[in-house]
């Protein structure tokens, strides 16, 4: 690939202008790496998943691989930002990052995505799999407990070969994609794009505030989304969930009205967001003492990591709203990717959350498992 | 977005020669590239996928997920067979009809068989659910079967060990002696577990009217021999027998699930344990138009239904209409098919001119292709100490679980003789074909061979084009073939078919007139005709070729050889166009409109899991649990339950993935009304069969079959599933129940 050599000339830095994300790059790159990465995922699921999960393969990869579609938007801002900051600290230009560097960085960001994202779906099929020998094994009787171990160590071993040949596809992949993506870019790979200057202190500020009231809206979205299987459970719970996501949605209203939060509404959205992770850290822990099951631990699922992740997320910017980091502390010249890293970061966990909170959309489990009946 | 691309003006240094931007050749090469991709998958890989179903979203990515499994994961190894160097010498053998056990016999047994509470089986827990005299048929004739671990030789004749190119390699002795390429060799003897220590077993001439009750018993754990068992087999030596596909209670049908939560209460019945299977020969509903005319029976014992009948569990059970003489063994009455009944003094009778033939396809282990399935980890045969070669047993028959590819042979052979040959009269004969083997899938026709059989190595074929061994290079059909019959019994007319599939578990049966070919040229004394298979299926998953997908007109293996002899006589008739057989049991002038209610069961891959890769509906076998439809256009998901005297239409989906499925169905045999949304009672393209009765149903990739059944006479719990035996013993399979 004739690309592969081709050096990017810097372009200049022009005084009141800002060194911006470049989105034409990123999200032609998150798109097509995330897709082909899930093909992947899917077929590695189908070979060697749990028996079950790799049904309806392809509504399965447009489901995942658009859910993590943000997820991947991460990883192309990351691997951008630090092939930026490379690039900065050699050549000290505050220009653009070289073409190998920064495809390489792409390459590699997308395929630890997809290879996390693989590691987590064998390891839930090694779980699902161990479920499913001790379930054989107790219906024939011809399987012991040492026979049971032999087996679980087939499985665990099938699984990590697996990932491990599976991570290399994907470099293989996420090489042949980057390649295809900077071709259409006509042999290059922009790492930022200039644009007008804005004021960076007041930038600086209003990120904050706008990274906290999207957490919150995250946090409520999330909230909202299990609702109707609480309506099921108990229904004081989804009552619980429907006043704390108007809580979260009115609480992020609010702190994007005032430029400068009042401090008793930071502190009210603390308690917000930390009563809430009490409450989760308590239930998987020790189980509630009301409820449908007092006292019993409930399982941790996707949709409340993602939840507890955004409140985590609530909790650390009203503090540092709070403490009100010194805006001088923040270099001019500094890209803005990390910034768009983090709004793209806590979109990314309420999409996942959001998602996961569906029957059938990031998930694995069949979703119309057929009930049964006891024979005879 | 990209504010720094339209302030850029275009790089002169950037032209190509010929005034082109190099960023526009970039840009028009990735969308050619992308093109091009596009247009050669669609052109090489679309048929190819077209042909095994896979053209679909999910479709791509089951054959993404087969291949990645094919070459990172699987270890299904097969072994190359050494080559038999004389075939067609050893003669067909046919199995003559087992003699009963006489009254004054069996009522001396310790626990004599019996309609009373305890008397089904040694466990003394079980009763049969219908003795004959309820029906006001007389008691069974009984008959005793001995599971027994004993010998069997495929050939007599001297083999060559070659590897998988056809060239001459190594072989190995059971005393650890080797032998250099090019030694010819005698095959050691193959260890069985046989019903009465032969394979096939016994054959039993039934007749509707006269019960029968086989008490089977198991000697397994008996080895007077000192055989070396090898690496396959149910590892407990248990077994239980199901007569495929008689009208036949739970008890007696050989249900796996039945057995675990009834009787033994467990997979299988144990060696020093006997069961009394009860075969009332009485057609469902007592409706003769549901007669059969021929079954067999075999191991199915759970999860290892695929290596008990690989290690012999095979016997032989042709069952003749005596009423009105219609189809009772005499040509010279009622149907007049070819049959000449000889009434012997023990009480059972042989028909000539009337021939079995079981077909069973095997791999000879070549002593350096390693032994490595699923079952390894679950501890069993622990003394072979499998990972390992095993050039002790160079010569014997090889298995393994291979639940992906399905398990097919390299050597084909017919009532357990490998390439034989049938010195036949000029007459016509009555042939009952049935597919004995795990996964393979034939396709039978008459040739005609001037220079005859040539080995596939020395025509040059290497991997799996040397399965079946031979080829007949020249090979012209040169004989049709009249079918009168398929699993479901006699059709309701004749077919003059140029070939025929078998497909796993099976039946048809055929006439075939050796007097003249079907040109008319009258046939002569020493005259040869090869019975060929021309389906070539390289592995158990399906075909590659055959006559209605790609043919491959150099794949012509012949199985049987066919000698003219003399003259015989001959008062069989060959049924004329348009004369009944057999009427097809009446559809409801309502059928159609029960097709909201169906029971849906699609089959399905699942993914590799230790010892569970085939789905029903998404789930694996639960034998505690009866099975649950998917959803009908009616909403409903339906558990497999119908009430006895009931009738309903189940569709079984082949959910895809690149195999095909033999779909059995316990119990009852159907009929089929639909075929991938098109109604089939008037028959349907490639299945000519489905304007007759069946017990299985052959799916193609991708095909949805609705078939009309009924649930007579019995109530308790029956299964359903796969007959690729690989399929079947990884999960494909469901229960379901007749209640009251």
């Amino acid at each position: 690939m004739t690309t592969s050599s081709t050096v990017v000339a810097a372009p200049p830095t022009v005084p009141g202008r800002r060194r911006a994300v470049p989105w034409a790059t990123v999200l032609p790159l998150a798109v097509v790496l995330a897709y082909a990465d899930g093909f992947w995922v899917t077929s590695m699921r189908g070979a060697v998943g749990a028996v079950g999960r790799g049904q309806g393969p392809f509504t399965t990869w447009w489901h995942e691989s658009t859910v993590l579609v943000p997820v991947y938007v991460c990883a192309v801002l990351a691997a951008l930002a630090l092939a930026v900051h490379v690039s900065d600290r050699r050549h000290g230009d505050r220009g653009r990052a070289p073409l190998l560097l920064t495809a390489g960085l792409v390459v590699v960001a997308a395929t630890l995505v997809g290879a996390v994202e693989m590691a987590v779906g064998a390891a839930y099929d090694f779980h699902l799999q161990s479920g499913q020998l001790e379930t054989m094994a107790s219906m024939r009787g011809d399987c012991r407990a040492d026979c049971i171990e032999r087996l679980r160590q087939d499985t665990w071993w099938l699984q990590l070969r697996a990932t491990g040949l599976g991570a290399v596809l994907l470099l293989v992949t996420n090489l042949g994609a980057v390649a295809w993506v900077t071709m259409f870019h006509g042999g290059r790979l922009d790492s930022v794009r200039s644009a007008r200057a804005r004021s960076r202190s007041l930038d600086a500020r209003g990120e904050r505030r706008r990274l906290l009231a999207l957490a919150l809206v995250g946090g409520a979205l999330i909230h909202l989304a299990v609702v109707p299987e609480h309506f099921e459970e108990w229904v004081a719970a989804a009552w619980f969930f429907v006043a704390l996501a108007v809580a979260q949605a009115v609480a992020a209203f609010l702190v994007l009205r005032w430029p400068a939060p009042a401090r008793g509404l930071l502190l009210l959205v603390a308690a917000l967001s930390a009563g809430p992770l009490v409450v989760w850290a308590w239930s998987r822990t020790w189980g509630l003492p009301v409820g449908p099951d007092p006292g019993v631990p409930e399982a941790v699922g996707l949709p409340d990591i993602a939840a507890g992740l955004l409140e985590l997320v609530a909790l650390v910017l009203v503090v540092v709203l709070l403490r009100g980091v010194p805006v001088a502390a923040v270099r001019r010249l500094r890209p803005e990717h990390l910034g768009r890293l983090a709004v793209a970061a806590v979109l990314a966990v309420t999409v996942v959350g959001v998602a996961s909170s569906q029957a059938g959309w990031f998930d694995v489990v069949r979703s119309e498992s057929p009930t049964s009946s006891g024979m005879g | 977005m990209n504010t720094s691309t339209p302030s850029e003006p275009q790089d002169p240094r950037e032209l190509e020669p010929g005034g082109v931007y190099r960023r526009t050749v970039l840009r028009l090469g990735a969308a050619g590239g992308l093109g091009a991709a596009l247009v050669a998958a669609r052109g090489f890989g679309g048929p190819v996928l077209a042909q095994q179903g896979l053209l679909s979203p999910d479709g791509a990515f089951a054959a993404s997920s087969t291949t990645l499994g094919d070459l990172l994961f699987y270890v299904e190894a097969f072994p190359t067979s050494p080559l038999i160097l004389s075939p067609f010498s050893d003669p067909l053998p046919i199995p003559k009809a087992l003699a009963p056990v006489p009254v004054s016999t069996f009522s001396g047994w310790a626990k004599p068989p019996g309609p009373g509470v305890g008397q089904q089986n040694s466990f003394g827990s079980e009763r049969h659910q219908i003795w004959p005299s309820a029906l006001g048929y007389p008691d069974p004739i009984v008959y005793k079967i001995d599971l027994l671990l004993r010998t069997h030789s495929f050939t007599t004749s001297q083999v060559l060990p070659i590897d998988s190119n056809g060239k001459p390699t190594a072989s190995f002795d059971a005393y650890g002696a080797t032998y250099a390429a090019g030694t010819k060799r005698w095959l050691p003897m193959s260890t069985i577990y046989g019903f009465n220590g032969t394979f096939p077993g016994p054959r039993i001439n039934a007749e509707y009217g006269k019960p029968v009750l086989v008490r089977f018993e198991n000697h397994l754990d008996e080895n007077p021999l000192g055989l070396d068992r090898q690496d396959f087999g149910s590892p407990d030596w248990s077994f239980l027998t199901h007569l495929h596909n008689g009208h036949t209670a739970p008890e007696s049908d050989g249900n796996p699930h039945y057995c675990m939560t009834y009787g033994p209460k467990s997979t299988g019945y144990g060696p020093q344990t006997f069961c009394d299977n009860l075969y009332l020969n009485w057609p469902a509903g007592g409706d003769d138009r549901e007669k059969q005319s021929f079954f067999w029976f075999h191991d199915h014992r759970m999860d290892h239904t695929g290596s008990n009948v690989y290690k012999g569990m095979v016997g032989l059970y042709p069952i003749y209409d005596p009423k009105n003489g219609t189809d009772m063994g005499d040509e010279r009455q009622g149907l007049r098919l070819p049959g000449v009944r000889r009434d012997n003094p023990d009480g059972s009778f042989d028909v000539d001119y009337d021939v079995p033939l079981a077909f069973y396809d095997c791999r000879l282990d070549d002593g350096v292709t390693t032994h490595q399935d699923v079952h390894d980890g679950m501890g069993e045969f622990p003394a072979a100490k499998n990972p390992a070669t095993h050039p002790e047993w160079w010569g014997k028959t090889f298995y393994k679980h291979f639940p992906n590819h399905g398990f097919v042979g390299d050597i084909f052979t017919v009532n357990g003789t490998a390439y034989p040959t049938m010195v036949v009269r000029r007459r016509k004969y009555r042939f009952r074909f049935l597919d004995a083997s795990i996964a393979r899938i034939y396709e039978f026709k008459l040739m005609a061979s001037t220079t005859g059989p040539k080995s596939s190595a020395s025509l040059g074929y290497g991997g799996d084009e040397l399965e079946g061994q031979y080829r007949i290079p020249d090979g012209q059909q040169c004989m049709q073939f009249t079918q009168i019959a398929s699993d479901g019994g006699l059709l309701p007319f004749a077919i003059k078919r140029d070939s025929f599939e078998l497909w796993p578990a099976k039946r048809r049966e055929v006439i075939v007139d050796f007097t003249r070919y079907q040109d008319g040229t009258p046939t002569t004394k020493g005259d040869v005709v090869y019975l060929t298979n021309v389906m070539k299926m390289p592995n158990g998953r399906m075909w590659s070729n055959s006559s209605r997908f790609s043919p491959d007109p150099n794949y012509k293996v012949p199985v049987l050889k066919f000698v003219i002899g003399d003259d015989a006589p001959d008062d069989s008739l060959i049924p004329q166009p348009g004369q009944l057989l057999r009427s097809l049991p009446p559809l409801p002038g309502n059928w159609q409109s029960m097709l909201d209610n169906r029971l849906v069961f699609e089959v399905e891959r699942g993914s590799s899991s230790a010892d569970v890769e085939w789905l029903i509906n998404g789930q694996p076998f639960d034998p505690t649990h009866v099975g649950t439809s998917l959803k009908n256009p009616a909403g409903k998901t339906p558990l497999a339950q119908q009430k006895r005297g009931s009738f309903n239409l189940w569709e079984i989906r082949n959910g895809g993935g690149g195999w095909v499925h033999p779909f059995h169905l316990h119990m009852e045999e159907h009929r089929v009304v639909m075929r991938n949304g098109k109604d089939a009672t008037k028959g349907s393209a490639g299945h000519p069969d489905d304007v007759s009765r069946e017990d299985l149903t052959a799916l193609d990739p991708g095909e949805s079959v609705i078939v009309y059944r009924g649930f007579r006479d019995f109530v308790g719990p029956y299964v359903a599933h796969c007959h690729n035996l690989a399929h079947e013993d990884h999960a494909m399979m469901f229960g379901w129940e007749i209640t009251p």
